[in-house]
């Protein structure tokens, strides 16, 4: 089993939020992911309150600490931004929480069941320590552009993903991808231990445990 | 004698020194401004939370200052900060209105009770009226076509949520 390991933060982004802290785990995607994780959506899909989740939490799905941490960085918090969000909030129309692959799956039950945003790359494309930055203006890896002062997760080689949002799609695990890296954000205003459970619950998620 | 050699910059090199300057007491001015969003973005979770209603997360959104999250400097922070003040008058405008249109919708309901044959096939629900649930008040002739023909009216009160 994958340890949950903290990253880096730059030591300026410290010194301007505080309490910025990055978790992370490579996790190995177990075969019966799919079919357990559809279970545990359906599963999910008779409990969670999320027409209630929205109107305490202002039009979103996650913990009130992440649109205060992108009201804090220039986005505006009304929208979600990531897919995975936006998507799940249909589950009050539809009724349902669903999701093609075992990896967006697993994002989703962890953005339900405790409203951390969970990231996931591709580990054949990226490999660690990451860690939390402001860029100098270079690219993706697939060549996106970033503007200096951009709040990104970064490896050795360069950014691979927004702090907030989603990653680039050449890094984005396909339903064939067998290894992940998870990966959350602890923003100001949410406990330590539960952004590193959230990682650590998808890890046992994705293994079938 | 004066010598023709370039001579270092000195004024371009203070001046270059003071726009990387970037002290204690700048990002402490930062601080406090994340410190106000994040207090105003707090404001706004709890109005949405009161009163919820589309038009009014609708009147909340802002321009975004970046379109990827970013380090934000002194002037950005500012202007998130009074969007965030702006977007608080438009929920308050929106909330108004709000309670207007329901005040509105409370009188229309009473009178649809006083007169029922001037009000023919009105419909309200508890959305109309800032209620909870999912009530329906609609103006509707007794005995169906009989009704219809004889000029009797009634508001008639549906059973609720399914």
């Amino acid at each position: 089993m994958a340890d949950v390991s903290a990253g880096r933060i730059a030591p300026d982004l410290v010194a301007e939020f505080g309490e910025l802290e990055l978790w992370t785990a490579t996790a190995t995607v177990a075969r019966a992911a799919a079919a357990t994780g559809r279970e545990r959506l359906g599963r999910l899909s008779g409990t969670f309150r999320a027409a209630e989740r929205i109107r305490e939490r202002g039009g979103r799905l996650l913990d009130a600490a992440y649109p205060a941490f992108e009201r804090q960085t220039g986005l505006d918090a009304t929208v979600p931004p990531t897919a995975l969000e936006r998507d799940a909030r249909e589950v009050v129309v539809t009724g349902a929480l669903r999701a093609g692959d075992p990896v967006v799956a697993v994002r989703l039950a962890v953005l339900a069941e405790v409203g951390v945003p969970l990231m996931a790359l591709d580990a054949a494309r990226t490999s660690g320590p990451w860690q939390v930055r402001a860029t100098a203006g270079e690219p993706y890896r697939d060549g996106s552009p970033t503007t200096a002062g951009d709040l990104v997760v970064a490896d050795t080689v360069g950014p691979v993903a927004p702090v907030v949002g989603d990653p680039p799609g050449p890094l984005v695990p396909g339903s064939r991808t067998r290894e992940v890296v998870l990966f959350a954000v602890r923003v100001p205003g949410v406990a330590s231990w539960e952004v590193s459970e959230a990682v650590w619950r998808a890890v046992h998620y994705l293994a079938g445990t | 004698m004066t010598s023709t050699e370039p001579r270092p910059d000195v004024a371009l090199a203070i001046l270059d020194a003071l726009e990387a300057l970037d002290g204690p007491e700048t990002v402490a001015s930062r601080r406090g401004l994340r410190e106000q969003v994040a207090f105003l973005q707090e404001r706004l979770r709890q109005v949405l939370e009161a009163d919820w209603a589309p038009e009014v997360l609708a009147a909340a959104a802002v321009a975004p200052v970046a379109e990827r999250p970013r380090l934000l400097d002194l002037g950005e922070l500012e202007r998130v900060r009074d969007d965030l003040v702006a977007g608080l008058d438009a929920v308050r405008a929106a909330v108004t209105a709000r309670r207007a249109r329901h005040a509105a919708n409370r009188d229309l309901l009473e009178r649809m009770y006083a007169d029922p044959d001037a009000h023919r096939g009105t419909r309200l629900t508890t959305d109309d009226l800032g209620l909870p649930g999912c009530c329906r008040w609609q103006v509707s002739p007794v005995l169906g076509v009989v009704g219809r023909l004889a000029g009797w009216w009634r508001v008639k009160v549906s059973s609720g949520c399914p």
